[in-house]
């Protein structure tokens, strides 16, 4: 008999007996109900209980987070979800590419003419390093190594003359960040529903002076943030000044 | 007379996506024949799976008419996700994204305190060197004041993964 210990939230929620065999008790404790609740409305106890039987036990875990996380996303923007998120990163990403490209800019110019006055700079003897690294971004701010992250999304650290050859290559950075943006489009590889065929997905980024995601061919839902189209292709586009507090008023 | 014109109507026209996954008869009404068009059958097979037909009816009906099409492409792209990364969905790439604008935040803010120190060097030189043409030039860009720590609007729960997402891109490029 079971009863002695309490029923873990789901079977608390949908009002029946706490087996030992409970899919759901390792991961819905009794302390959590609105975990439980949450990802119930949005996929359902059996879709979840189906998705948790098709895995291994030692990924049920994360799974069942990642669906609590969705789950609560979807419940606080009932249209976009945590889509809606994503495209949030994406255009914060591609503001702050923006931002770093004129900033870098900038520093091309400091460090043309600082090379005129090498005493008072704080860099002494420039080191050639290149690496195509793995591993975390690096950045050194003495300017004697200079990490770059190239489009390929490989790190390139270059010493002062090749990096201020390429800020100045790079300061008007808008095609970079194209191309760092049709890559980041690759993060699902996301098939097109033309019957399952895989779709090219660098056609689906489209970059111009549109909401960056573009899901449907409906109007304008936040002030112009998600503007969807018809396709359902995800389609990127930038937007100036996206306003995301006028969510608010859509829901 | 009318009957039989109606069902050859909807006889005629093919049944959506959904009600042929379902396999029944594709009414004019048809809640889903707007948003699954018989010619994308995984679109809505992907949906079914991870939401179920009726938590999408649910949804649907609880949102205004315009909003829908949104909402069931974002759906069908997270249920895509999830059939791709059964652990994970589209939460990987929220990491993802996340992790690179914490990275690029940190190059703007090592770039914005270049930039000072280079106009403050700037600023001795011509001190120290009047006849110097220079002139010491402020800063045009401070960079965004994006942190990482403020999404206007939506408020970020715990995330409980510590890079132990795996880079959804999948190639050996510096994604993180």
């Amino acid at each position: 008999m079971s009863s002695s210990s309490s029923p873990c939230a789901a079977c608390k929620f949908l009002r029946r007996k706490c087996t030992q065999e409970c899919v759901f008790a390792p991961y819905f404790p009794p302390d959590n109900p609105q975990k439980f609740v949450n990802v119930h409305d949005v996929f359902g106890a059996s879709k979840v209980s189906k998705l948790l039987g098709e895995l291994h036990a030692s990924q049920r875990e994360e799974t069942v987070n990642s669906l609590s996380y969705e789950a609560e996303f979807r419940l606080r923007d009932p249209v976009y979800g945590c889509v809606g998120l994503i495209s949030l990163l994406q255009h914060r990403l591609s503001k702050l590419q923006h931002d770093l490209a004129i900033a870098r800019g900038e520093l091309a110019g400091y460090i043309g003419s600082s090379a005129l006055f090498p005493n008072l700079s704080s860099h002494s003897h420039p080191n050639h390093l290149q690496q195509h690294s793995a591993g975390g971004p690096h950045m050194s701010h003495q300017h004697q190594l200079i990490g770059m992250q190239q489009p390929d999304g490989q790190l390139m650290v270059r010493d002062q003359q090749q990096h201020q050859q390429f800020y100045h290559q790079n300061a008007s950075h808008h095609h970079q960040q194209q191309q760092q943006m049709l890559e980041l489009q690759q993060f699902a590889g996301m098939q097109g529903y033309n019957g399952g065929s895989d779709v090219d997905v660098t056609k689906q980024v489209q970059m111009h002076d549109q909401p960056l995601l573009d899901l449907g061919n409906s109007h304008h839902h936040h002030d112009g943030v998600y503007q969807f189209q018809q396709q359902p292709e995800l389609l990127l586009h930038q937007q100036s000044a996206p306003d995301h507090h006028q969510q608010q008023s859509a829901l | 007379m009318a009957s039989s014109s109606s069902s050859s109507i909807s006889s005629y026209n093919s049944p959506c996506a959904a009600c042929k996954f379902l396999r029944r008869k594709c009414m004019p009404g048809c809640v889903f024949a707007p948003y699954f068009p018989p010619e994308e059958p995984q679109k809505f097979a992907n949906v079914h799976k991870i939401f179920g037909a009726s938590n999408v009816t649910k949804l649907l009906n609880e949102i205004l008419p315009h909003q829908r099409e949104d909402a069931v492409n974002s759906l069908a792209y997270e249920a895509e996700a999830r059939v791709r990364d059964p652990v994970f969905g589209c939460v990987t790439a929220i990491s993802f994204l996340q992790r690179q604008v914490e990275r690029l935040q940190k190059e703007l803010d090592a770039a914005n305190a270049d930039l000072v120190r280079f106009a403050a060097n700037e600023y001795q030189i011509n001190s120290i060197h009047p006849q110097h043409p220079m002139i010491p030039r402020q800063p045009q860009f401070m960079g965004s004041a994006y942190n990482n720590r403020g999404y206007e609007f939506y408020q970020m729960p715990s995330f409980p993964w510590n890079g132990n997402v795996n880079n959804p891109f999948g190639s050996g490029g510096n994604g993180y």
